[in-house]
Parts: structure tokens; sequence; C-alpha cells
């Protein structure tokens, strides 16, 4: 009998600790006002090879100087600030300081004002605003520190062997002879609507949706490794995906694998998609705004934007970044395409209806 | 069944259970970290989405669950759903049953058949789904064979459609499965099957006959199982699935996520977990009833 209230009493100790652990906030808790200097400093990124990216180059720098340590959240920018969203109700912390982000994300979280504004902290990231050519997508909020387009990839002996001439505009993923065998990106994705953008021919993201559902597909991609994969072992011959992808791939095998920035129907000859812009923004609320700061000076740094490059296939924004890269390896200097000849995305016209599209999406193609 | 009333003479009481204070902490847990944040969420199903992650207390809807029932889409969806997990479960008993009855009839291999079982399971998802992909992919080996063969002039499409994502749900819950139906196996007298042949059956005539029958109330409850996991599965039907099999796991994340409408993902979720309820409280009243009748037959 002793032995069996023993027993129970251990049990309920350890469960009622399990709960309180399970029930206490997460991360260093702060006074309000005050300001956390030890870390870890939280980072929310792509993955794969954007967070490897990220801890080779302004990560490492960064903790070198600070002594203080990055831990990563990754994901697609919409799935962290979905978690931002949430802690933003319960009046949480957020679950990052820094938060790589894309022009819809940064649209809605600055919308709902959970971005901190530049002007709060500019005068502590050296060279922020310096030679930055694309305007930013939201005033006050953080520059551009690279440009992305979308890129068909292909396979080269299989289009050789179709009989195909390579690629030129994005009508070339409709040929009849790559049925079946083409990938394009799930609206969920960051390459999603500048897809549907690059294929409207002028008329509406609707029309776009309209006209991916004639295409016979072999996958609609969530994940991009995903796409790749598929791609190295031949079960898909052209892919829409973003250039960082594309050209990490020509890369890996320039003989097997083709990238261009295809022509935009309807847009006077211009190529593209350029899809948007990668952007590092500081949330609000954020107990580490000094550390995200420093962060920041890091991330934006020609060199990084150059090395960042060099390691994801991500074009800078900075000018001086892009000659820094074409200097360092001059193959540089045919994928990264004059402005003026680009389509960009008119994403203050697509976000607010991206609920609407995705509902569109799913109906047409499901 | 004789009761005091008939007889006069109380029956026994039943002794205690000691150790029924040790699910006291399971219960508090399963309370506070499961049910609540489920009651929670459930609720936002009742009210207006004012936008991505906002949802308007104040204004009372039944927009959300209304939509699920008359809106084309998404009773696709629910049906997409409901059949997804019956061909599951229905593939999941067809091959567990019998890989449950070799190892129950194994003798003294049975051991390490189960321990093969069991290590299969610890392999990721991840790694099957990938695993899969491969394997089922346009030119993956399956379709080279085929082609090798002369059986096919096109690769079958066995990826990304429903044929995808139902083999890969099967095969991630199958050692569970099988794990849950050894011991209804164990439970059916070999003396029944050694009656069976001396009267001339053969062994797929007992299988058939006699040791399915007498596991119904086994597989049945191993059906529940397998159809409550197909129905929550998430993973392997997003990555196996591909566009055409939008189920509602993979809807309630994208309307969590991606748009975030708390109260749709919220209704739809209601909705998942009431078919469930519903399908597992058949399934039991069937077996309740088939042990009830196995009972007085005795």
């Amino acid at each position: 009998m002793a032995k069996r209230r023993s027993l129970a009493f251990v049990t309920l100790a350890a469960s009622a600790a399990l709960l309180l652990s399970a029930c206490a906030s997460g991360g260093d808790s702060s006074d309000s006002g005050s300001q956390d200097t030890e870390g870890p400093l939280r980072v929310g990124a792509y993955g794969s090879t954007w967070t490897e990216a990220v801890k080779a180059t302004a990560a490492k720098a960064f903790t070198e100087e600070t002594g203080v340590e990055v831990e990563y959240v990754e994901g697609n920018p919409s799935d962290v600030a979905a978690q931002i969203y949430a802690t933003s109700a319960q009046g949480a912390e957020p679950p990052v300081d820094v938060l790589t982000t894309d022009d819809p994300t940064q649209t809605q979280l600055a919308q709902r004002e959970l971005l901190v504004p530049v002007s709060e902290y500019a005068d502590k990231v050296e060279g922020l605003f310096e030679n930055v050519p694309t305007e930013a997508n939201n005033e006050g909020y953080a520059p551009p520190v690279c440009d992305w387009y979308i890129t068909l990839t292909y396979n080269k002996p299989k289009f050789a062997e179709l009989g195909l001439p390579e690629p030129t505009s994005w009508d070339d993923l409709f040929a009849s002879e790559l049925a079946g065998r083409v990938a394009i990106p799930d609206i969920t994705t960051a390459m999603g609507l500048p897809f549907i953008f690059a294929v409207s021919d002028g008329e509406g993201m609707s029309a776009g949706i309209d006209k991916i559902a004639t295409l016979d597909t072999y996958s609609v991609y969530t994940s991009s490794g995903d796409m790749q994969s598929d791609m190295a072992n031949g079960n898909i011959w052209a892919a829409a995906t973003v250039d960082g992808r594309g050209w990490g791939m020509v890369d890996s095998d320039p003989e097997q694998f083709g990238a261009i920035i295809p022509e935009v129907a309807g847009a006077d000859g211009k190529i593209g998609p350029r899809a948007g812009s990668c952007y590092y923004d500081i949330v609000k609320d954020t107990p580490r705004l000094d550390l995200a700061a420093k962060f920041m000076s890091h991330i934006y740094a020609d060199e990084t934007q150059a090395e960042f490059a060099a390691q994801t296939g991500y074009i800078p924004s900075s000018p001086s970044a892009i000659d820094l890269l074409i200097s360092k390896d001059g193959k540089w200097a045919d994928r990264i395409p004059e402005i003026d000849t680009t389509v960009p995305v008119n994403w203050q016209e697509v976000v607010p209806n991206i609920a609407d599209l995705t509902d569109e999406f799913n109906r047409k193609l499901g | 069944m004789s009761s005091t009333r008939d007889t006069g003479i109380r029956a026994p009481r039943k002794p205690r259970n000691p150790f029924r204070v040790y699910l006291v902490p399971l219960f508090i847990l399963q309370f506070a970290t499961f049910l609540v944040p489920l009651v929670l969420f459930f609720r936002t199903a009742f009210f207006k989405n004012e936008g991505p992650g906002l949802v308007d207390y104040g204004h009372a809807t039944l927009e959300y669950l209304g939509l699920i029932f008359v809106d084309p889409y998404f009773q696709q969806v629910v049906l997409d759903t409901i059949i997804f997990g019956l061909l599951v479960t229905v593939f999941t008993l067809l091959l567990g049953f019998p890989i449950a009855y070799c190892i129950a009839r194994a003798g003294r291999f049975k051991e390490s058949l189960l321990v093969i079982v069991i290590v299969t399971s610890f392999t990721s998802v991840i790694i099957k789904v990938l695993g899969w992909k491969i394997l089922l992919g346009a030119s993956g080996p399956i379709n080279s064979i085929l082609q090798v063969l002369g059986l096919v002039d096109e690769p079958l499409r066995l990826v990304n459609n429903l044929f995808g994502a139902v083999v890969g749900t099967v095969h991630a819950v199958l050692p569970l499965i099988v794990l849950l139906l050894v011991p209804v196996v164990e439970r059916v007298p070999v003396q029944l099957e050694e009656a069976a042949a001396g009267l001339g059956a053969r062994r797929l005539t007992t299988y058939w006959r006699v040791v399915l029958p007498a596991s119904r109330i086994g597989l049945v409850s191993g059906g529940l199982v397998a159809f409550a996991y197909a129905m929550g599965s998430f993973t392997t039907p997003a990555l196996l699935g591909g566009k055409t099999t939008l189920i509602l796991p993979i809807l309630i994340r994208q309307e969590a996520m991606t748009t975030v409408n708390y109260p749709m993902s919220a209704a739809l979720s209601i909705t998942l977990v009431v078919i469930v309820a519903i399908v597992t409280v058949i399934g039991l009243s069937v077996g309740n009833s088939r042990r009830a009748r196995v009972r007085e037959s005795k």
C-alpha cells in the first residue's frame, strides 16, 4: 500500500512537472522595455540551401562579432508569418526575431503592423538603403536583399531527344511532347503566384489559372527540393522554379540541365517574371531589437549578398554586390538581366486576392 | 445473465483496480494539452474571419460550416477524404491480416517476425515517402520493368494521384495494424483449424471460413484504427497524392497556414472529427453486437 502511494505520488509529480514545462513560455523572457543581449537570435529562413548559406555568411559573421548564436525557424515566409499571427493574437512573444519575407508576406505583415519600421533601426544598420534599385515593396519597411525570378528549368538531353528547341518562352512548357512530364509550383509556395502571373498572358491571374488547368502536369509541387529530385530522376523534363534552384541545378550538371528566364507573353518581349524580392524584416515585439539590427547589418552587406548568391543562385539587389559577384565569377553576367527588360509581378494588386486565388486554384486543379 | 432480481442473491462486487489512480495524470494532461486547445480552436468555426489570423468573436456565424454542406467543392473534398480513408482501410486489412496470421502461426519464428515488423516502423515517414516517389516515378523501376516487359507503352501514373497516396499511407500504417491483428489471430484456437482440416477443408477454405469469421471483431477494431489514421494523415497524401488528391487534412492545413482563415480551418476540422466519430461509433456498434451474439451463442 505504501509502495503504491509512493508510486502514485511520483507519477503525479512527474506529470505536473511535464505539464508545467509544456506551459512555460519558450525562449528568454525579458521585462518590457529591456533588451535581451544574450540571445539566441531566432531567424526565420526558407530552409535547405538558403539556411545553409545564411549560416555560412551572415550568421557566422554575426556570431563572431557578438558571441550570440543564431537559431532557425525554417519554412516558407507565409508559414512562419502564420505563427506570427497566432502569437500576436495571444499577445505572446513572436516566434522569430528576424524573418525572411517575400513580397506578399511583407505586405500582409506590414498591413497588420507586425513588422518593425525601418525608421526604428536604420541608424543601427550600415548601408541599408544604399544603391538598391528596386523600390521597397512596402514604404517604411526593409528594402530587398535579393531579387528573384521564375526560371524554366529543363532536361537538355531529353529536349534534344524529343526534337524540341531550347525553350524561350513560357508557352514552351505547354508543348504536347512534354505532356505528363512537367512540374509547376503549387500556389501555396513562394513561386506559385508569380508562375500564374507568368502564364497569364497579361490577362489577369484567373486567366493564368485557367491556362494552367489545361497543362498536363506530372506534379504540382510544394517543395522545390522535391521537384529537383524528380528532375534528377528523370521523372520530369521541364519545370517552373525559382532562379536560385534553377541555376543551382545547372551548376551541378550543366550537361543535363538548362535554365532560362523566359519571355512573358503579352509583355512586349520582356522576360520574367521578376517574381519579387526577398527581404529581412525585424518582427514587432521582439525583445532582441539591437541584436536583430546587428544581424541585418551583416545580411545586407555586399560581401554577404555576393557570397549568398554564389551559394544559392539568388541575385543580389545591390548593384555593388552584383559587381562583386560578377568579379568573382563571370558566369553571373549572363544570368542577371537588366531590370528594364523584365516584367515585375504587381504584388499590390495580387496580395488582396490571395485567399480567392488559392481557392480558385484548388477548385480548378484539384 | 442473472441479476439480483432474478435470484435474490447480490452479484459479488468487482474488486477495485488499485492502479486507476495512475490514469489521473494522463487525463489531466489530455484535458489541458489536447481537449482544451481543441475546443478553443473549434470555437473559432462559429465566428467571422476578419483577415489573416484575425477572428471577430463578436460576430457569430454558421457560414463556414454551412459552406461545407452546400458548396459542391467542399462536398467533393469530404467525399474524396472518406474514399481515401476507406481505400486505405480495406487494403491495409487485406494485406495486414494475412501477415498477422502468418506471424501468429509462425511458432518459434514469431518473435523474430514481430521484431522485423516493429523495426520497419522505425523508418521516418519522409524516408518512406521519398522511397515511394522513386519507386513509383515515371522513370522509376516499376515503370521501367513494365516497359521492358512490353506490358505498357507509356509509363503508368503511379504517383501524384490517389493511387500513390493510398500506397504510401497503407505502407505507413501497415506495421501498426499487423501488430494489432496478431493477438486477434492468436485468440482463434488452433484446434478449430485442425478440426476443419480434419473435415477435409483446405488451408484457404479454413482461413476464409474459420479464421476470418472468428477474427471479425478484431478486424473491425483494426479497421477503425486504420481509418482514423488515414483520415488524419497529411504528409504522405500531400507528397504522394499530388494536387488531385485534395483531402481534408491538406485543406485544413492550407486554410490555417496559407490563407490563415482560422474559422474555415476549424470548420473543416470539426467535419473531419465528426466523420471519424460517426464511423467509429458505427464500427463499435457492429463489434459490440457481434460480441453480444457470440456471448449468447455460448
